[in-house]
């Protein structure tokens, strides 16, 4: 037998489809450095689609969907446009308001979804869905029919419901909407479906759920809702106290109509739906994680003791009471049988919550206001669920200090104006700041937990100091929350390739007022006032 | 008389391996070849492998055996979201632990033999022994010329130096 030439394999000369795959399992920052190692490689990395495709989804923080619908290249355009419209703030999507002469009222406009009540004469309010990024898809049209059942529930009733609140759960086809009955005061909850144009849904158990309790008169109630489960957090009074008001948070089946876990707190205490058998309650002093079955077929009340972790928020200054806090989660996204072409990372995504404080300075000087606002990755929670210890160490289980909070920590900002509600879409988190004086939002800072490129990460200074950003209109904080992090530039040992913050100043140049604004499957969502401007603009 | 679930491969140098037929059909290659050939008691050439790859590579298809059927599956996920989150198991990271001639080696013939668990492992494993290295440190270690001039290096540096690099 001949003997075999033999000729040392090299990384550098292995077949395409080899290096190809191998360099597939790489983020986008060693691919860049793949690409100085030597002219093959550079060649590869820089025409290859695939890899083309991969370091475009590292940088946007998205995934590819799943497989079927476009090809490859023109996923790649797709992206790369959404890329830049999230660079340039070029518009992607515009959609007229049909009566911009009346009040419109967002209730839902994160995750590709805008849900929104327009009226178009002075007493008939219309309930719309839009999907912007999906004109062609059923789905994405107005749905008109809400107002036939918003009719009949009002006739039943003596008095003119109006909706506080909506969520919109495309897995399940459904639509989720508060009302407030101005005189009873009770909330109820109805659930409709998408596609049997805002009819009552046929998998719901009742076709109202009721508060336990009546409520006062606030506008704002907080509802969500994940597969079976919706959820929600609305003051009511207290029944045993002296018209005091707390908190009342439920989750229920709407599937089994079972209660499924309920929880009294103070009443600036809100809660979020973590996963299907997960509550994260958030108080002024943390955020403590409640587990409960989501089939249990009784009611079962939690008490502050029954968390299983408790993450510390670090202690306000003696003195210092919190007026207001809001809670905002990544929006939902997709129908069960969409084929979109990419989408956020879970694994990257991020929950927020604002809080609005007020200290005393004695009483010659007015209290001094300041709005917190907690930017969390989802992981830093799910990790210690996860791996962390399930037993609880104590009664109101382990805690987990500040600067404990694990590789992905938070981030915590302070601003000096009220924001306005804030929108998140994957790692990203939009704030709108107001002008002074006006009630509408002037500024929009976009913070993500990742950066897109150099010029536009921004490097903390360290321990104890604040980095100012300069807004056109009020001023923006923003520090990291771990200890003896060094700077944002300095990545510690996380799953996320980088560890910083973009922020996005976005000025209204032509008079434009925008009312509100979200963050969507495609880029930002602006609304604009309709009294000002008959479009809302959609980014 | 041949035991008809087992046969015999014929590795590039002569050296033969008696295999079971369930652990051959991992490789798409031997289990399209198998098919048209039907029964028969004849060994198998596999021109392009020598021994001691081959006995790595049925050495990795002995121990994957089991997991053969849940790799067929359908995959909802894609493969991009699969090769993302895959772990190398710690018995995949020792089967690796040899010298590099032989890693590609294997590689390059799992690829050829069509075994796709192996070709995904295999470049999990290169992938992980590039991550976070500087062009440099992946030069030296696996032995590549640098091709590019100086100016061009330079050039190179100084564009992608938004990934953090050193």
């Amino acid at each position: 037998m001949e003997p075999r030439q033999h000729h040392r394999l090299v990384l550098s000369e292995l077949a395409t489809e080899l290096l190809t795959k191998i360099l597939l399992g790489l983020e986008v920052g060693d691919l860049t450095r793949c690409k100085r190692v030597c002219r093959r490689l550079n060649q590869l990395v820089s025409t290859d689609l695939s890899l083309l495709y991969k370091m475009e989804l590292d940088v946007a923080g998205m995934v590819d969907g799943p497989p079927g619908g476009a090809d490859l290249r023109v996923r790649l355009e797709r992206l790369r446009a959404r890329n830049e419209a999230w660079d340039m703030g070029l518009p992607l999507h515009t959609v007229m308001l049909q009566s911009p002469d009346y009040s419109t009222s967002v209730w839902q406009c994160t995750g590709g979804f805008f849900l929104y009540e327009e009226g178009t004469t002075a007493d008939d309010m219309q309930l719309k869905l839009h999907r912007p990024a999906y004109p062609d898809l059923p789905t994405s049209v107005g749905l008109q029919g809400i107002l036939r059942t918003l009719s009949a529930w009002q006739s039943s009733g003596s008095s003119t419901a109006e909706i506080r609140s909506g969520t919109v759960n495309p897995e399940e086809d459904m639509v989720a909407i508060m009302l407030g009955h101005t005189e009873s005061e009770i909330v109820r909850c109805v659930v409709l479906s998408i596609s049997q144009d805002m009819t009552p849904h046929p998998m719901a158990a009742r076709s109202e759920f009721l508060s336990s309790c009546p409520r006062p008169s606030v506008p704002h109630v907080r509802i969500e809702s994940v597969g079976d489960l919706i959820s929600w957090t609305i003051p009511v009074l207290n029944t045993d106290g002296e018209g005091e008001f707390v908190s009342e948070m439920l989750v229920i089946n709407w599937k089994s109509g079972a209660t499924v876990w309920k929880l009294r707190g103070k009443s600036t205490d809100k809660h979020l739906l973590l996963d299907p058998s997960h509550v994260l309650v958030i108080d002024r002093h943390g955020l403590s994680v409640h587990e409960f079955d989501p089939r249990a077929t009784t009611s079962r009340c939690s008490t502050g003791d029954d968390c299983s972790i408790f993450f510390a928020l670090p202690a306000l200054h003696h003195g210092t009471d919190i007026q207001n806090l809001q809670c905002y989660l990544p929006g939902p996204r997709n129908f069960r049988d969409d084929r979109v072409l990419f989408h956020e990372d879970p694994d990257l995504s991020a929950f927020a919550f604002h809080m609005s404080t007020s200290t005393s300075l004695g009483f010659w000087q007015p209290p001094r206001k300041e709005h917190l606002i907690y930017v969390i990755p989802m992981s830093t929670i799910l990790n210690e669920l996860e791996h962390g210890l399930h037993k609880p160490a104590r009664r109101g289980g382990t805690v987990i200090p500040w600067p404990q909070w694990g590789p992905d920590g938070a981030r915590l900002l302070r601003v000096d104006i009220e924001p306005r509600p804030l929108t998140i879409m994957g790692s990203r988190v939009a704030i709108p700041l107001s002008a002074h004086g006006l009630n509408i939002a002037r500024d929009i800072f976009v913070i993500d937990v990742r950066p897109r490129r150099a010029e536009e990460t921004f490097s903390g200074l360290g321990e104890g100091s604040f980095a100012m950003l300069r807004a056109l209109q009020g001023r923006v904080d923003v520090s990291d929350t771990i200890r003896g992090l060094q700077s944002f530039a300095v990545p510690v040992t996380t799953r996320l390739p980088y560890r910083m913050t973009y922020v996005k100043t976005w000025s209204e140049w032509d008079m434009k007022v925008v009312v509100a604004q979200a963050l969507t499957h495609d880029g930002i969502v602006i609304t604009c006032d309709p009294l000002d401007i008959q479009v809302g603009q959609l980014i | 008389m041949g035991d008809s679930n087992r046969l015999t491969l014929v590795a590039s140098d002569g050296g033969k391996f008696v295999v079971d037929k369930e652990v051959v059909q991992m490789s798409v290659l031997l289990k399209n070849m198998i098919e048209d050939l039907g029964e028969t008691d004849e060994s198998i050439p596999i021109p392009n492998v020598t021994s001691p790859v081959l006995t790595k590579v049925i050495e990795f298809c002995e121990n994957h055996r089991t997991d053969a059927a849940r790799t067929d599956g359908p995959n909802v996920d894609g493969d991009d979201a699969r090769m993302r989150t895959a772990v190398v198991s710690d018995w995949d990271r020792q089967f690796f632990d040899v010298d590099q001639d032989l890693m590609f080696e294997i590689i390059v013939a799992a690829n050829y033999l069509d075994i796709k668990s192996l070709v995904d492992v295999g470049c999990k494993v290169v992938a992980d022994m590039i991550k976070g290295k500087s062009p440099q440190e992946i030069r030296d270690l696996f032995d590549i010329v640098n091709d590019f001039s100086p100016e061009e290096e330079a050039a190179l540096r100084k564009e992608n130096e938004w990934a953090n690099d050193r």
